[in-house]
């Protein structure tokens, strides 16, 4: 299994500094999320983990491996490693659930048999409870359907970690929980480490060994779901129960 | 998209136009292309003029000259990493043949259509004049000469820019938007590789094809309005056993190649600098056939030129 390392990240665009000194260690194998208001700097700090995007300064090493310093093809063999689902699916739209998700199987594994390539298939579906979607495109698919067919996508390739990008986001609570059970069962059907980034409160408590909050293009505070829960601190209490306070205001109307 | 993580192409044109570390460009990132000009444009806009030293001519110059070189480079940059890409092998034909499919056959109808009714039509006015002056001896040879060298490639270029350059650009733009190039790369798969190269190839041995059929047709229609026209089917055919030569045809393909490779790239380039959503991807379609159209005419003259004193033709 593989773990991540961020050591003094620092991003900025125009001037602007969007993350500032990140310091983080996912553990192998664990579930970590990464909370934060929206703007905060979730998505770009899981481009930069996947190395879609290069710090301004700082380190991020995967399996001891500088991402940032390594060649286009040494990245490659990096991501090779990883998935990514992205939180809005970005499945190729010209091809069909059963062609994205052997995609990049048939690039980097060309000599794989048309019958293995059907197994696999058979085996995420299976894991993502779509089957017998493979011949469908991904218009005639609803939003939780592209994601999990973006999950399957995602670990076709085996991956040892896997970064979800707001995966519950504009999902109706059933579907939600149904994501949550996915990324847990993922974890423990592959033994794969996952970055969740998230803004979803009940969702990350329900999946996470820990929860990092993103404030201010800090990682303000990190812990366990209980942990953050009876956090004390402002920043971290207002945004934990930010739910409840919602909900007490609309219960007083 | 904001800077990217390999070491860069495109860094051999900061010599000529020095450009922020940051801004770095990667093998495998075509879409990042865009950010390069953003920050010259960005770096630009910043310090007074005078703090640079420019005057305002100078600036006016440099913000006129300096996105022309951002654009040959960045259309360099793809051109050189697809024909690396193709001569690795590490383009699969299937991609390649697909595309030749789409953008080649489905084209046909258009540029078939476009080149008979401009036969049809070229052929009537030079008969009547040849008529009038008694040369009706020389309207196949004219028709003809016209269509393999000029008519044929111009034509079937400016079609295909419409069809096919409209289409590159707003599919790999509606991918950059909605994040499936970013897809790609997660996926360790160049963009260059499965999105440009297989593009290019297929322009650029497309429109040859096109345009040979499309001197067919203009050539057979010119033949049958200039016998209604008066002029005598034999004296057509004769004219152009007489005058035509084999370097009039290929310096026409000559010309559909690389009118095809205008369109491959600058329809690439332009579908992968799109950003911020369907506004984006219209204006980056709108600007990928202006820019095909322009580039067709203006290198046909200079082609044009080139290829009349190298062959020494007429």
């Amino acid at each position: 299994m593989t773990g991540i390392k961020l050591t003094d990240v620092h991003y900025e665009v125009d001037d602007k500094i969007i993350l500032n000194q990140i310091n983080l260690d996912v553990r192998s194998g664990e579930i970590i999320s990464v909370m934060g208001q929206s703007g905060s700097g979730k998505t770009t700090l899981l481009k930069l983990m996947t190395g879609l995007v290069c710090p301004t300064s700082g380190q991020i090493s995967v399996d001891d491996q500088d991402i940032c310093r390594l060649t286009p093809r040494g990245l490659d063999v990096v991501r090779l490693k990883m998935g990514l689902v992205f939180q809005y699916a970005a499945l190729l739209d010209s091809l069909t659930v059963y062609d994205n998700i052997v995609f990049a199987v048939r690039r980097h594994r060309p000599k794989t048999s048309r019958r293995e390539l059907d197994e696999l298939v058979e085996t995420l579906l299976d894991a993502v409870q779509l089957e017998g979607l493979q011949d469908r495109y991904p218009a005639e698919l609803s939003g939780g359907q592209q994601k999990r067919v973006g999950l399957a996508r995602a670990l076709a390739m085996q991956p040892s970690l896997i970064f979800y990008d707001e995966p519950t986001s504009g999902l109706d609570p059933l579907t939600c929980f149904a994501i949550d059970t996915l990324i847990v069962n993922t974890r423990k059907r592959f033994g794969v480490t996952s970055v969740v980034v998230s803004h979803n409160i009940p969702s990350v408590r329900r999946i996470s060994d820990r929860v990092a909050l993103l404030y201010n293009g800090n990682i303000h505070c990190i812990g366990t779901p209980d942990e953050m829960m009876a956090s004390t601190d402002e920043v971290v209490s207002e945004f934990m129960h930010a739910d409840d306070e919602h909900l007490a205001v609309s219960e007083t109307r | 998209m904001q800077a990217d993580n390999g070491p860069l192409t495109v860094r051999r044109i900061g010599l000529l136009f020095p450009v922020p570390r940051q801004v770095r460009l990667c093998k495998n990132q075509a879409g990042i292309l865009y950010s390069m000009s953003n920050t010259v444009a960005n770096t630009t806009s910043k310090a007074p003029v005078e703090d640079r030293g420019v005057t305002r001519n100078g600036l006016t110059l440099r913000k006129v000259v300096r996105p022309v070189f951002v654009f040959v480079g960045e259309c360099g940059v793809l051109v050189g990493q697809s024909l690396k890409a193709l001569a690795r092998r590490e383009v699969m034909l299937s991609d390649i043949i697909a595309q030749m499919a789409q953008l080649g056959v489905d084209s046909m109808g258009i540029v078939l259509l476009i080149s008979i009714a401009t036969g049809a039509v070229f052929a009537f006015y030079i008969s009547n004049i040849s008529n009038l002056v008694g040369y009706s001896g020389f309207v196949g040879s004219g028709v003809t000469y016209a269509f393999l060298n000029e008519l044929g490639p111009v034509l079937g270029g400016v079609a295909f820019a419409s069809r096919v350059g409209s289409a590159i650009a707003a599919e790999l733009g509606t991918m950059v938007v909605t994040e499936q190039v970013d897809a790609l790369r997660a996926m360790a798969v160049s963009p260059v590789r499965y999105l440009v190269a297989p593009r290019l190839a297929a322009t650029v041995l497309m429109l040859p094809v096109l345009v040979v059929f499309g001197d067919i047709a203009g050539i057979v229609i010119g033949y049958y309005v200039s016998g209604l026209s008066g002029v005598p089917h034999a004296g057509y055919v004769n004219s152009i056993r007489v005058y035509i030569h084999a370097a009039d045809l290929t310096n026409g393909l000559i010309k559909a190649v690389w009118f095809g490779l205008i369109v491959g790239v600058t329809s690439c380039r332009q579908g992968l600098r799109a950003e911020r959503g369907a506004a984006g991807v219209g204006r980056a379609t709108i600007s990928s056939v202006v820019l095909c159209v322009v580039l067709i005419f203006v290198s046909d003259f200079f082609l044009t030129l080139l290829l009349t004193n190298t062959a020494g033709t007429h």
